[in-house]
């Protein structure tokens, strides 16, 4: 693993958490300081920050973003937070290196039974059938890099990431 | 019924005592059963003895959060009356007693350590509960284990000193447990701290828990505009998505043999300049004149033919042109100047060697 590859990861707008398996590679590469430094400097050059914080690698854009990008950008961190909420409501433990499995998603939404809980789902996904409403769920969560599918389980398990703490840090100065 | 046989009654009827460990409604129950007392009838249902129930409990450390740890006070009670008796009359019978409590105790203490320990584990795994629930329950656990502080201390206080040098045997078993039991009682401190933390963590979750329903739902109701403020105001620090737009994605990445195409390239383009080389201006350092300490061996030379000396090595290591040296590096440098001072023809080499190891030499 080298500086292109990392580049190549980060570029891509992958947020690296250090106990992700697809992306362990690129955890370590970072996790030495002068690998680190290295990359920040690199990605400065090109108007991007790369940020380490607890656990997690992601880059942020240091100008200013145009319209598209921008509502992006806010709808992201919306939906992202708005799934968190509800896996909070679901599995109030829940923690990063915590597994969660889409069987156990659909019977504690059934068990719930819970109005405001639906409202969050049907804003985020434009259907009520239980088992898309599952896969779109858990598909937007591991595109957006806070849970990642075992690959090597053959089970329905997926691990929650480092970088769920991103989300905590942003709901401890919004709230 | 002999211990054996209660055994055996038991693995016959294995199948149902696992039933009824579990739950299940039971109905029917062999009579030799009830006569021991491992199963009661309560309304028409038969359930297992409560003291079966914590003796299984406990040897497969499945403690509930209601358990009551109770003190030692009635042990403390009968110890004090025993030990007074004991002193008095000096029976074997007080004697043997006093060690059966205090083994009791001691495995009551061993017991409480191990179910606390447990209790713990489960309170730090717990993941089925109600948040609020488990707050509570950590809650109760540990005002529980805060009455246990002074309760294990008296017993700990009187196994050090009431009962300290009444009797040998007393005294040998007091000795092997004395370190156990005092890590006992430390114990409750170190637990006392651990369910503190769990309680603080386990509140500050709730609070995040509830800080991530309160956002999503403004979210919902579109009531975002502190949230927007937040997240634009710190864009530069805060993650940004690539796949959301194409302008910035990077769609290649440039091979070796890019590389070499556009280095030829750029040899062409720059290879007309004319790069005019800068005057290196160069700071010239001034050479630091090093301190030396000079021996003048021609003064030692002229001194020693003005007073001779039957220890050459003794008068150098003596001379004042030596003074500025101390220790070992004394040593060293009168060395050199008397190896200096062997190749002149006025010495003598006589057979003794002085206090400092060096053959001796007369300057004549």
């Amino acid at each position: 693993m080298g500086l292109e590859e990392v580049f190549k990861v980060l570029s891509k707008g992958v947020m690296v958490s250090i106990h992700s398996q697809k992306y362990l590679d690129v955890a370590k590469f970072l996790m030495i300081d002068e690998n680190f430094d290295e990359t920040y400097e690199l990605l400065k050059k090109i108007g991007y920050q790369l940020n380490g914080e607890n656990g997690y690698f992601y880059i942020s854009k240091l100008e200013g973003m145009n319209e598209s990008e921008l509502n992006s950008f806010l709808n992201n961190h919306k939906n992202i937070i708005i799934c968190i909420a509800i896996l909070k409501q679901l599995f109030p433990y829940l923690d990063r290196g915590h597994l969660l499995s889409k069987s156990d998603f659909i019977v504690k939404v059934k068990e719930k039974d819970d109005e405001a809980l639906d409202q969050k789902l049907a804003y985020l996904f434009n259907t009520t059938d239980a088992m898309k409403v599952t896969d779109s769920f858990f598909d937007l969560l591991e595109k957006s890099y806070v849970i990642e599918k075992r690959s090597n389980d053959s089970r329905d398990e997926h691990l929650v990431l480092s970088s769920i703490e991103y989300y905590y840090k942003i709901i401890e100065s919004v709230a | 019924m002999k211990h054996i046989d209660l055994i055996k009654l038991i693995n016959e009827n294995k199948e149902l005592l696992d039933r009824a460990y579990k739950q299940d409604i039971i109905t029917n129950v062999d009579e030799a059963l009830l006569d021991i007392n491992l199963f009661i009838k309560i309304h028409d249902n038969y359930k297992l003895n409560q003291h079966y129930l914590n003796f299984v409990d406990s040897l497969l450390n499945r403690i509930d959060y209601t358990i009551i740890f109770g003190d030692y006070e009635k042990e403390y009670k009968e110890l004090t009356k025993l030990k007074k008796r004991f002193i008095e009359k000096k029976s074997e019978y007080y004697k043997i007693s006093i060690i059966k409590l205090i083994e009791k105790l001691y495995i009551k203490f061993q017991n409480r350590d191990r179910e606390i320990r447990f209790l713990i584990l489960r309170l730090e795994n717990e993941t089925s509960m109600d948040i609020d629930l488990l707050i509570e329950s950590a809650t109760d656990t540990l005002e529980k284990i805060y009455e246990l502080i002074d309760a294990s201390e008296k017993i700990g206080q009187f196994f050090r000193t009431e009962l300290r040098e009444i009797d040998e045997d007393i005294e040998t078993l007091l000795q092997s447990i004395s370190v156990q039991m005092l890590e006992f009682i430390q114990n409750i401190d170190k637990y006392i701290k651990q369910i503190n933390h769990f309680i603080v963590q386990t509140k500050n979750r709730r609070i995040q828990n509830k800080r991530f329903m309160k956002i999503a739902n403004k979210i919902i109701n579109e009531d975002v505009l502190s949230f927007e403020e937040y997240i634009l105001t710190n864009h530069k620090r805060l993650y940004f998505n690539f796949k959301a737009t194409k302008r910035n994605l990077i769609r290649f990445y440039a091979n070796d043999n890019d590389l070499i195409k556009l280095n030829k390239n750029l040899r062409t383009v720059f290879e007309n300049f004319i790069i005019k080389k800068a005057v290196k201006k160069s700071v010239i350092k001034v050479q630091e004149v090093e301190k030396l300490n000079i021996i003048d061996i021609q003064k030692i030379k002229k001194d020693l033919d003005e007073k001779r000396s039957d220890d050459l090595f003794l008068f150098i290591k003596k001379h004042n042109e030596l003074e500025a040296f101390q220790g070992n590096k004394l040593i060293e440098e009168s060395f050199k100047v008397y190896l200096s001072l062997l190749e002149e023809s006025n010495i003598e080499y006589l057979k003794d060697f002085n206090d400092d190891g060096i053959k001796v030499v007369s300057w004549v």
